[in-house]
């Protein structure tokens, strides 16, 4: 019989382990409570002894795996030799899982009280029932073996469809062919010689892990694209302590110079107004613009600004090269032309890359505030949050007056391993200052 | 048990560990100290040793590998080491650490020290330093390895290594936190008396 070996629960709140070591072989003869790996959990180190004397069949997690609890670690043919006598009935489970390691010795036959646990899904299928997974007895592998028999042939009554001695018998004496009415409807063959391939089906264990969807789900694969988009997201949330910081603006002078353009007839949005303060807050402030090479933090010599624009094609993050030495007007352009060129399709890889500090702007849909995630390898992010009139309190001559302005959240993340608290909150007020002073030509 | 040598005590251990695992004997706590031994823990990493071993060796102070969890660790005159030796029927180990930690909370506390745990770093702390040492580990079910309790160490042994592998992490005693230091003896029957009454539950 083959059992397995299954990483044992080693408390409550152990959720996995790293298996450390090997001590066996697959092909190896062990004895029951011989120690056949190491785990390491968090907390401790352990052997993991044998549920049971055989042989070691298979070895299925490598040293340096983490594998959760109840996962297969190995299996173990626990009746390496088919012809020992054994009784047909169940065999004597509760000495194999009497004593604590209980829910480490597991067949497919009978249920025993373990907690719930999932078929393992990483190996490959398990073979058609002669070799394993539907339980027989010594006694009917033998006979399987005499006549040459493929077991998955013959149709089992015995429990959970179980092929027992009266089967094989039955199948023999009728000459191959399975017995009338087999439990479940398969088609009779044509020809009582002939092999019978349909017959095999019924008994093969799925082969894919069991999706979690439910009715009615929809399980979507990643695509390339998806899987590189989270695998940055999770490193950059791992490589930087990120602290955020908002700033609210008050951005009715850029408001108004917007009115004056449209009356010129250029229109203009308020993403160029941001890119232009932050670049030159950037000059300002060189560590904000900056990337992290190893243990280093590079000071680029050039602002080169990456903005993350939603198209119809999706997220595209273009880069502004040398934004701190453009107009807002050629900035505008710059990112008209980026806009037209991106429903195209005409972006060169070399303009979405070589950033040196990000912006994201979510648009006129974009909430109170967020909180980016900064785009390794640099250091710092700024996010538009939605602009908004609000009564906002001001000085009128001395006096306290509430007026309506155009307001804006402005959030920014900085990398805390290389900019400090007073780095990171003098780059926003600059954004901030620059922005509410309205001042341009 | 007084002073027994770091191996020789192993030996010890994995002596009990067989009585317990075939059940001849109960749970059984083993209260001793080392000579100046340091040991890495099977995730031990030698550049956490701030001087050679050669140097140590001259010394005669040896460095031994060990298969219990954790990094490195300093032990030696002065420090209550204790192996409890039980039978894990029902494993639980974070239960078992966790136990262990409260048992020598609640013995050191009777010598005026208040100490507690840290979220993520196995040991009992006083305030930011550490006063004892854990590192189990599991064979045939059973336990060994355990904890050392800084009693009056002298705490520059542990200067020459990053503690467990933390930089930055101090060692103290009962006597470096107190200015009073206690006798051996009183500290090992508080610490018996307190494993008794927290190391429990696990049949």
């Amino acid at each position: 019989m083959l059992i397995d070996v299954v990483m044992p629960q080693l408390g409550e709140s152990v959720v996995e382990g790293v298996v450390v070591k090997w001590l066996v072989e697959a092909g190896d003869l062990v004895t029951k409570d011989q120690p056949l790996l190491e785990i390491s959990t968090d907390k401790v180190d352990a052997e993991i002894p044998s549920p049971s004397a055989g042989r070691v069949t298979q070895i299925l997690v490598k040293p340096g795996e983490t594998v959760p609890i109840q996962a297969v670690l190995a299996k173990i043919e626990t009746d390496p030799a088919a012809s020992l006598p054994a009784p047909e009935a169940a065999p004597k489970w509760d000495e194999e899982t009497e004593g604590f390691p209980g829910h480490m010795a597991r067949t497919s036959g009978p249920p025993i009280p373990a907690p719930p646990r999932v078929e393992p899904s990483g190996p490959a299928p398990s073979p058609p029932p002669t070799t394993g997974r539907v339980r027989i007895t010594p006694v009917v592998a033998r006979m399987a073996a005499e006549h040459g028999l493929d077991l998955s042939k013959v149709a089992g009554t015995g429990i959970d469809g179980r092929v027992t001695r009266k089967d094989v018998e039955g199948y023999l004496a009728s000459g191959g062919a399975p017995p009338a009415g087999p439990p479940k409807g398969a088609s009779a063959p044509s020809s009582p010689a002939a092999p019978v391939p349909s017959r095999a089906a019924p008994a093969r264990a799925p082969v894919v892990s069991p999706p979690p969807a439910a009715e009615g789900d929809q399980v979507v694969p990643w695509t390339p694209i998806r899987k590189k988009i989270a695998e940055h997201m999770v490193r950059s949330k791992h490589t930087s302590p990120h602290v955020h910081i908002f700033a609210e603006v008050d951005m009715h002078r850029v408001a108004a110079v917007r009115a004056k353009s449209k009356k010129e007839g250029v229109n203009l949005t308020y993403l160029p107004f941001v890119i232009h303060a932050a670049a030159k807050a950037l000059r300002e402030t060189p560590i904000m613009n900056a990337t992290v090479s190893g243990e280093s933090t590079v000071l680029k010599k050039e602002i080169h600004i990456a903005v993350a624009v939603d198209t119809e094609k999706g997220l595209l993050v273009p880069v502004l090269r040398h934004a701190d030495r453009m107009s807002l007007q050629e900035i505008s352009a710059a990112m008209d032309d980026f806009g037209a060129r991106a429903k195209s399709g005409k972006i060169s890889p070399d303009e979405l890359s070589g950033g040196t500090f990000s912006i994201t702007n979510p648009g006129i849909k974009g909430n109170l505030f967020g909180t980016p995630i900064i785009n390794q390898p640099q250091v710092g992010i700024l996010r538009l949050g939605q602009i908004v009139k609000r009564p906002v309190v001001i000085d009128v001559d001395g006096e306290d007056s509430i007026v309506i302005r155009p307001m804006m959240y402005l959030g920014c993340a900085y990398d805390h391993r290389v900019i400090d608290g007073v780095a990171g909150n003098g780059f926003l007020y600059r954004v901030r200052e620059i922005l509410e002073a309205g001042d341009y030509p | 048990m007084g002073e027994v040598a770091y191996r020789e005590a192993l030996d010890l251990q994995l002596s009990y560990l067989d009585r317990r695992a075939t059940r001849r004997i109960p749970n059984t706590l083993l209260l001793l100290t080392h000579p100046h031994v340091y040991t890495l823990g099977r995730a031990g990493d030698e550049a956490n040793l701030l001087v050679p071993r050669e140097s140590l060796a001259s010394e005669g102070v040896p460095v031994e590998r060990v298969g219990r969890g954790g990094d490195i660790t300093y032990h030696g005159p002065g420090q209550l080491v204790g192996y409890p030796i039980v039978l894990m029927e029902k494993p639980d180990v974070h239960k078992f650490v966790r136990s262990i930690e409260a048992a020598l909370i609640d013995a050191v506390r009777a010598f005026g020290v208040e100490t507690r745990r840290i979220e993520g770093l196995t040991g009992v702390w006083a305030g930011e330093r550490k006063i004892a040492s854990i590192g189990v580990g599991i064979r045939k079910w059973v336990t060994y390895h355990g904890f050392a309790l800084n009693v009056t160490t002298d705490l520059s042994w542990f200067r020459r290594i990053h503690l467990c592998g933390l930089k930055a992490r101090e060692a103290t005693s009962i006597a470096e936190e107190t200015g009073v230091a206690p006798a051996m003896e009183a500290v090992r029957e508080a610490v018996a008396a307190a494993c008794d009454r927290h190391l429990v539950g696990f049949a």
